[in-house]
């Protein structure tokens, strides 16, 4: 086949036609999807003819984005990329770590995990716990990556960006530091998705109960799903047969905990429905809100909690229910105000801080200022 | 717009292709108008506005040559010549404008302390490879070489050709000429076109993109951890080394078949670069179009070999300062240049004979010196900031320490790539591919393995190419 030689071959050519036929002809007659449900998001539509975005090159941007959202069998396309690059032993693929059995775990990289980030984070916490000196204790649980918790399990030879922050924590927080960094075990976490399983979550929560010098009361556990299939698998779409258990506590479907998620009120703070849906883990109080109070049926005389959070504490919240009058969850990424002043002013009597770490090193808290104008 | 976009393969193209072939062949200027308005759309796809600039070039190049031909013809080689120079005063002026105005602006301030403000002016894509291809159209018609293209429509499509358009090869006008006038389609150019098309689309996404990823991953680190092994560092290295190649030469396989499809023969641009075994032989294999340019239309005017030895090296200096600077608007690709060019001459004065003395037993050595070097040059050429490269060069002889554990995890999950990406810069895996075809006689059976091999190819291709965000075409910047 040089240059010098060629040879036809019709049923190339043919093929050839055919091929690029079925992929812009497929794409054209197949109706547009608005959302694809795995990758959580809006899909790009047509853009409109328009002069002045053609000249701007937003039109041809958009244009790209709109076929390669919508080309046809586009999630049979991420497919069999993933099931290529597993075949050629590549050990992650869009920022998932491929561990054995099926078995996944989020993958993230010195570049991403923000050092000054996590650093400044660090300060400004520390700087909450001193403000509230005296009058509320303030407890800080930072969950490490499910990577790293394998990474011996898993025999995983990479370093971890996350290693060297849990003792710049430790200096950082001393005794308010509830250290989760030997305590969390492989099967802590989902095989599929990115966040601790109620297990890690229950765990975790003896371990704060402990520490918080109360008596831990914790839930018997029932399972309500056994097909979940996390954020991990949307990422690479293979692995397709693994599926995580999802738990509740027994009782779950009339608890007569009240829900008051920014305003909107709620009998319950599980969302069966949500277990339909693609993103189960929704199934823990429905999804992330600015503030949430949660007020359990019967509290009475038993301490209120205040945690500033990211959606791990999501099902940390039903492991420490029993333990508690009034909790209310803060998610920076929403809440505007000032964590200090919320606080001060409905006296709670404990606050918590519960991020994971590569959450902790991704976005900047602001604790004790209000961001309001 | 890029043949690695689905905008491209699943809009252009198709359509491009169906009102061209919906031309009758007869009608050759209409083909080149069909051409010509397809590659106005490629070019002007996302920054319409440089379509303006690259009209312009052809117009005055156009005219010139036009020019030239008529004092040509009066036989008076004096007005030629100043229309000669005046046409490589407006491209050069063109190119040393949009390319260079700001770095010599930069370099100015950071010499004299001068305060100039920079021009901030974005470099209109392909402007060096067209610049280059409209220069030796007008230069050949200087020289007789070629005649005076009259039709507007002929010479702008010759320019504007979208296959070549924005990173090569050069194509010079006196390669075309002819196919201009009167070319064909036939099936035997459409199944060549096709196969170096998917085999080059295959070489840039499957190989450069991810190659592209585990470069910018260990130059992550780097940044990360201000410093990395020396394994990680020269994998890192080797890894820009194939994604370059890969990417450059994937591009080429592209334009060469669409090329072929449209009933253009395009000169080779690349012949398997990394088995040199001598620098001298790897500017010989690597972006042959642009090394032959050079030769052609610098060194030799300026003398080339036949002035002594002296004026050959300074000669040489010349065209590889300019390579460099070509390359982009930045000290580092001079320095890049510089690089190569003070290696060819030290191979010129003595190394390639020593070389030429090593046994055949130990050619290895010979491959081991070529691409050790190369690799080298290509760290020279990536990293623009000279305390960044410097740190990098120094991390790949041990200056940093930490991290071996990365380099373990990145080699144990990228191996196979690179062991593909070997093989894939040899002939080897062209020659058994000809022999298998070969035993089977060329008959039905060759075809049905051909055609399911490159199905293959360009479906797992298609497949990389709609999941990786990751897809930057590394030859736009020139």
């Amino acid at each position: 086949m040089s240059a010098k030689d060629p040879k036809k071959n019709i049923i190339l050519m043919v093929s050839a036609v055919l091929i690029i036929a079925f992929l812009s002809l497929g794409t054209l007659i197949l109706p547009d999807r608005e959302k694809s449900d795995n990758e959580n998001r809006y899909l790009a539509q047509a853009p409109d003819f328009d002069i002045g975005d053609i000249l701007s090159g937003e039109f041809e941007e958009d244009s790209e984005k709109y076929l390669t959202d919508q080309i046809i069998g586009r999630e049979q396309w991420i497919s069999v990329y993933s099931n290529i690059l597993k075949l050629g032993l590549r050990k992650d693929i869009n920022g998932v770590y491929l561990l054995k059995d099926g078995v996944l775990a989020e993958r993230t990289t010195p570049w991403e995990f923000d050092r000054n980030t996590f650093r400044g984070n660090l300060d400004n916490v520390a700087l909450l716990r001193d403000d509230l000196k005296g009058r509320i204790p303030v407890d800080v649980m930072l969950v490490p990556s499910a990577s790293f918790v394998n990474r011996d399990a898993y025999n995983m030879s990479t370093n971890f960006p996350e290693e060297p922050c849990f003792s710049q924590a430790e200096d950082a927080l001393g005794e308010s530091l509830i250290l989760l960094k030997d305590r969390m075990e492989p099967d802590m976490y989902y095989k599929t998705d990115h966040h601790w399983n109620m297990e890690g979550a229950m765990n975790a929560a003896s371990v704060y109960l402990d520490r918080a010098g109360l008596k831990a009361d914790l839930p018997e556990l029932v399972t309500v799903s056994e097909d979940f299939r996390g954020t991990l698998y949307s990422k690479i779409l293979i692995n397709g047969d693994r599926t995580d258990d999802i738990l509740l506590p027994a009782g779950w479907e009339d608890d007569g905990t009240k829900l008051i998620a920014d305003g909107e009120e709620f009998d319950s703070i599980y969302f069966k429905d949500r277990l339909e849906q693609k993103d189960q883990y929704e199934v823990y109080l429905g999804g992330n809100y600015g503030r949430a109070d949660i007020v359990p049926e019967d509290g009475d005389g038993k301490p209120s909690l205040l945690i500033v959070k990211d959606s791990y504490a999501n099902s940390f919240v039903p492991a420490v229910l029993n333990d508690f009058s009034k909790i209310t969850l803060i998610d920076p990424r929403y809440y505007r105000g000032s964590v200090e002043d919320l606080a001060s002013s409905e006296g709670y009597d404990r606050v918590l801080v519960l991020f994971s770490t590569v959450n902790f090193s991704q976005q900047k808290l602001e604790l004790t200022k209000s961001l309001l104008g | 717009m890029v043949f690695s976009s689905s905008v491209f393969l699943m809009a252009f193209l198709p359509v491009t292709l169906l009102i061209y072939f919906l031309t009758p062949a007869k009608f050759v200027r209409a083909r080149n108008a069909v051409l010509l308005i397809a590659s106005l759309v490629f070019y002007g796809w996302g920054e319409p506005k440089y379509i303006l600039i690259m009209i312009i070039s052809i117009i005055s190049n156009y005219v010139l040559a036009i020019l030239i031909g008529r004092a040509k013809e009066r036989a008076s080689m004096g007005t030629a010549q100043a229309y000669l120079v005046l046409d490589i005063f407006v491209n050069l002026g063109l190119l040393g404008f949009f390319k260079y105005a700001d770095f010599l602006i930069d370099t100015v301030n950071s010499l004299f302390g001068s305060g100039l403000s920079l021009l901030g002016i974005a470099l209109p894509i392909g402007i060096s490879f067209y610049t280059f291809q409209t220069m030796s159209y007008v230069i050949d018609v200087y020289r007789g070489k070629v005649g005076v293209q009259k039709d507007f429509v002929t010479l702008a499509c010759y320019v504007a050709l979208f296959p070549q358009l924005i990173a090569g090869p050069i194509v010079r006008y006196s390669d075309c000429e002819r196919a201009l006038k009167a070319r064909t389609s036939d099936p035997e150019r459409v199944t060549e076109g096709i196969r170096r098309f998917v085999f080059g689309f295959a070489k840039k996404i499957l190989i450069a993109n991810q190659m592209a990823q585990v470069w910018e991953e260990i130059y992550g680190m780097k940044e990360a951890y201000t410093d990395i092994s020396a394994g990680l560092a020269w994998m890192g290295a080797i890894a820009f080394t194939f994604q370059i190649y890969f990417d450059f030469s994937g591009y080429s396989d592209m334009a060469i078949g669409l090329g072929k499809i449209f009933g253009f023969d395009y000169l080779e641009n690349f012949n398997y670069p990394y088995i040199s075994s001598t620098i001298t032989e790897f500017w010989r294999r690597w972006h042959m179009s642009l090394s032959s340019w050079f030769r052609d239309y610098v060194y030799i005017p300026l003398g080339g070999n036949r002035k002594g030895l002296l004026r050959q090296l300074i000669n040489i200096a010349i065209v590889w300062a300019l390579t460099g600077l070509w390359h982009g608007a930045s000290w580092n690709f001079v320095l890049w240049g510089v690089y190569y060019g003070i290696l060819l001459i030290i191979e010129k004065l003595f190394l390639l004979k020593v070389l030429d003395r090593i046994p055949g037993k130990l050619a290895f050595i010979k491959h081991v010196y070529a691409l050790f070097l190369v690799t080298l040059g290509w760290v020279l050429f990536k990293i623009t900031d000279f305390g960044e490269l410097m740190e990098f060069v120094g991390c790949m002889f041990g200056k940093g320490s930490a991290q071996p554990l990365e380099f373990s995890y990145y080699l144990s999950s990228y191996w196979p790539l690179f062991v593909v990406a070997a093989i894939c810069s040899t002939p080897v895996v062209k020659k058994i591919w000809t022999g298998i075809l070969g035993k089977l006689r060329g008959g039905l059976a060759a075809d049905i393995l051909e055609t399911a091999v490159l199905a293959i190819l360009f479906i797992v291709s298609v497949a990389f190419l709609v999941s990786g965000s990751y897809n930057p075409f590394l030859y736009f910047r020139f």
